[in-house]
């Protein structure tokens, strides 16, 4: 598989995590479908609890408990503050393949 | 035996005394005439997470894993917390147990229950937000069938942190109204959910924590206990005792509905995780580090002014130290912990040994000894998940947990004393073989699950590490229904008695899983 399908075989798992997590929000202010673009704390609204059921999700979705997600949290000792789907996909791609 | 465990979060006789006293919880009141109870004593930490875990395993913390809210994780990136869930436990609980025993269990409101496991009946989660509950809760339906509920209001049940936070540090006083009203309503959408399925769907067990207990004490303590309730109270405070009292009564009612729903052929349990007592100064404990030469800020920090024990947000906390430059820091205020960083191994118990005298030898304002206890990771947590302990827990003179912000001294005195958690809670029993207008000798927490799996009629599995607390019960109704024991696959000892022995060994397996971490974390080669 190239290296395109594979990224894009990652964000739309990301899409479908991240749609999945948010069905029962009645707050999401997202205008228009989750695209590998969407903002999780800007346009979704993530909290950082919210950060925690995605890493659970993601952690259940791929059956593995061993994922650094510190590698995709934080930069230089302080946390991001903010992630992409792509970046999720990313990161996926980097720890999965 | 059908049975209720009636969860109280942070209850102590220091409040439930007086207010029956005063005739504002008859029904509390009618179960010390009908009943027995005692002192419970916590987990080594008394918090929420470890405590009820404690008591839903009947193991310990180095063995169930669950220290605190979030764990402390050393990566290559950096120092990491991650929340813990209920997957993080690596113990089997009552409900799950009782389950595979042919029981139906019921659990709301209980910590650490999601994500969801499968039991025979139904488990929603406490301390979960209500955009999760939802799809934490079991079975997947339950909620379908529990909207025809009145009061249920996934929005009102859920944990929602800004708000418990409001309570944890100085609030303004035209919030305290709302704050305290939406507890009141928070327990009632809890109770008529559980009202709803001991009428609907009855379980064998069924087991209900308030927690408001302890944000209500947390906040305003000092209206709850005589010994700090204002003598001429303005009319904001008698508005504030009222409301109080107002919460109280209505979990006194929840109480006698519960008793009513459970007949005289059942069984009540009332357990709080710890109890409560009053803190009057803050230990910023990080400010004493720093001052020791043990933890470099990263940059201008800037001192707390508004009697916070932490950061607002958990996320920007990582940001505050030098962790390159720091070799001892306090990450959590719940866990009243320090942890020891960049220490070499063959430097580490030199460095411990001289941390805890320097801990001992803080002095407050006047000249006393701040820091009472200093507890080791190996001797009060150990087991296979000791590691997920901070190196040092410490206990204050005033049961009050750490600051982790920088202050103007390492020690200051609050301007109102706060709640602040004790390690002794309560226990009281009532129903057929409990005593009756008793007080039984103190339990631990690690014994309760055994007393629930006998109420139930399912024999006690041999890893619980607590005793049977046979004292609650009257001789002749034990001798004929005794607590026994199931060793499983395990060989029964010799003279095996009713008592669950403490269990102090670990099994080859829970030593390679020790060994590995230690080595993991660098304390050995």
């Amino acid at each position: 598989m190239s290296d395109v399908s594979v990224e894009q075989r990652y964000e739309k798992d990301v899409i479908e995590i991240l749609s999945e997590l948010t069905a029962d929000w009645d707050d999401l202010g997202l205008n228009g479908p989750i695209s590998p673009d969407t903002a999780i704390v800007a346009e979704l609204g993530f909290e950082s609890l919210d950060v925690v059921y995605l890493v659970t999700s993601i952690e259940e979705r791929y059956d593995r408990r061993d994922l650094p997600f510190e590698q995709l949290l934080m930069v230089e000792g302080s946390y991001v503050t903010d992630l992409t789907v792509k970046q999720i996909a990313q990161f996926l791609r980097e720890q999965l393949n | 035996m059908r049975t209720v465990l009636f969860g109280l979060d942070g209850a102590t006789y220091s409040v439930l005394d007086p207010l029956m006293e005063q005739g504002l919880m008859p029904n509390l009141q009618k179960c010390r005439a009908a009943g027995v109870r005692c002192l419970l004593e916590s987990t080594p930490l008394p918090i929420t997470p470890q405590a009820w875990t404690t008591l839903a395993t009947g193991r310990s913390m180095g063995h169930h894993g669950i220290h605190d809210f979030v764990r402390v994780e050393q990566t290559d990136s950096g120092v990491i917390l991650r929340f813990n869930t209920g997957r993080d436990r690596h113990v089997s609980t009552i409900w799950k147990y009782l389950s595979d025993c042919g029981k139906r269990i019921t659990a709301l409101n209980y910590y650490g229950l999601a994500p969801a496991e499968p039991v025979n009946g139904h488990t929603m989660p406490g301390f979960v937000p209500g955009r999760y509950l939802k799809r934490s809760s079991f079975p997947a339906d339950l909620f379908s069938r529990l909207e025809q509920v009145p009061h249920f209001d996934v929005g009102v049940l859920g944990l929602d942190l800004d708000i418990e936070k409001e309570g944890l540090a100085e609030m303004p006083p035209d919030r305290w109204e709302e704050w305290i009203q939406l507890h009141i309503e928070r327990e009632r959408a809890w109770f008529a959910t559980m009202e709803y399925l001991m009428e609907h769907e009855p379980s064998d067990l069924t087991a209900i924590v308030f927690d408001g207990v302890d944000k209500l004490q947390h906040l305003a303590y000092r209206f709850l206990d005589p010994k700090y309730v204002p003598a001429n109270p303005t009319p904001w405070e008698t508005k504030i005792i009222d409301l109080c009292h107002s919460y109280f009564k209505q979990i006194d009612d929840f109480l006698g509905r519960t008793l009513e729903l459970l007949g005289e052929d059942g069984r009540l349990f009332i357990a709080s995780d710890h109890g409560f007592t009053a803190s009057d100064e803050i230990l910023y404990i990080n400010k004493y580090l720093h001052d020791l030469g043990h933890l470099r800020w990263n940059g201008e920090v800037d001192v707390d002014e508004n009697e916070s024990i932490v950061v607002e947000r958990l996320t920007k906390q990582m940001g505050l130290y030098d962790w390159r430059n720091t070799r001892a820091a306090a990450l959590t205020p719940s866990c009243n912990g320090v942890y020891i960083l960049n220490v070499p191994p063959d430097e580490y118990e030199a460095f411990r040994d001289k941390l805890i005298e320097e801990l001992y030898a803080l002095r407050g304002e006047d000249g006393g000894q701040v820091i009472t206890e200093v507890k080791k990771r190996e001797d009060w947590f150990a087991g296979p998940w000791m590691h997920r302990a901070p190196d040092l827990t410490l206990t204050l003179r005033d049961h009050g947990f750490l600051s982790v912000l920088n202050g103007t001294d390492a020690v200051v005195p609050r301007k109102s004393p706060v709640g602040t958690h004790h390690p002794l809670g309560v226990l009281w029993g009532v129903g057929p073989g409990l005593k009756v207008n008793a007080t039984a000798k103190q339990c631990n927490i690690l014994d309760v699950a055994s007393l629930l799996v006998h109420s139930v009629g399912i024999e006690i599995p041999a890893e619980y590490e607590g005793k049977f607390p046979a004292d609650l019960y009257e001789e002749s109704y034990l001798a004929a229904n005794p607590p026994n024991v199931s060793w499983g696959e395990k060989a029964a000892p010799a003279a095996a008695d009713v008592q669950v022995a403490q269990q102090d060994t670990m099994d080859s397996e829970e030593e390679l899983v020790l060994t590995q971490r230690l080595r993991s974390l660098g304390y050995i080669e």
